[in-house]
């Protein structure tokens, strides 16, 4: 079967001359979503700046739960090795060592 | 009655202050381009309606962002071609294109390609626009605008350049191999036509 070379392009030029549908305006319906959701959008953008602020806030919370936490752990545990100096700890051990083993 | 002209880069003053008047003018003002933008890249299953109002979303939610360097249409066309094109990139299934499922009218411009050399008659022109859309939702999506832009509605390289941000070379090469592509399937449509 024969075919035109350019049957595409004849295809295309009479497709492009086909009648466009009238433009109508947008309905009442697109135009209210549409500026509905435009004003959600301006809601969240002037939101913006106090969910930042929020966020700096909650973020310098836990930095200083954190720190004070830290801080809280190394000094209790600089108290316990101060109670445990070394005359401390023989004296506990000798104090055993005669309760325990005392022979009259 | 006729709009008013409206003064964009006054309106557009007021539409980023929240001024919702001069939001819905701006809309109006818009609306035909977008329209028409959305009507030729429309995606098979995708409503028309929803599509146009995403565009919007895009272009209101987007307005800090337009510096004035280029004219707001300019701009709006971009936003819409592309939104356009996001839609079609999700449309994954094409269905295939048999001689089968034509219309008469379809059937019609196919025995006219193949019997005459001159060009279809004009009566012809809403059949073979129905064909080409078929043969187009053959096309991956970047072929598919190419194709529409280029010779559906008369773009030039360098229109299409600025609406797509794709480079001139781009372009030129998406035509070409998206116009191979559909020669392949107009001509299966031609054998499979009963004598």
């Amino acid at each position: 079967m024969k075919t035109h070379p350019d049957s595409l392009d004849r295809l295309l030029r009479a497709a492009a001359q086909a009648p466009v549908r009238p433009l109508d305006t947008l309905s009442f319906a697109t135009e209210s979503r549409t500026l509905h959701a435009w004003r959600s959008a301006r809601a969240g953008a002037d939101l913006r700046p106090v969910l930042r602020l929020w966020h700096a806030g909650l973020a310098t919370a836990f930095g200083v739960a954190a720190l004070t936490i830290s801080v809280s752990y190394f000094a209790g545990r600089q108290a316990d090795l101060d109670s445990a100096d070394p005359y401390t700890a023989t004296a506990q051990q000798l104090t055993v060592a005669i309760n325990s083993n005392w022979q009259p | 009655m006729d709009e008013p002209l409206l003064d964009v880069g006054a309106c557009l003053a007021r539409v980023r202050e929240g001024d919702e008047d001069s939001a819905r003018r701006l809309l109006v003002h818009l609306s035909p381009l977008v329209l028409k933008i959305v009507r030729a890249h429309l995606p098979r299953r995708t409503s028309e309606e929803d599509l146009v109002q995403a565009v919007f979303v895009k272009v209101f939610t987007r307005l800090d962002q337009f510096r004035g360097q280029v004219p707001l249409e300019h701009w709006v066309s971009r936003i819409a071609v592309n939104t356009c094109f996001n839609e079609l990139n999700r449309e994954r299934v094409r269905p295939e294109l048999r001689h089968a499922d034509l219309s008469e009218t379809e059937v019609e411009v196919i025995q006219n390609l193949a019997q005459d050399t001159g060009e279809l008659p004009l009566e012809q022109a809403l059949g073979a626009r129905e064909i080409v859309d078929k043969l187009l939702a053959q096309l991956n999506p970047a072929d598919r605008l190419v194709i529409s832009l280029l010779h559906l509605e008369g773009r030039s390289i360098d229109e299409i350049h600025q609406r797509t941000g794709w480079s001139a070379t781009l372009v030129k090469v998406r035509a070409f191999r998206a116009r191979l592509k559909m020669k392949k399937h107009l001509q299966q449509l031609l054998k499979e036509r009963t004598p």
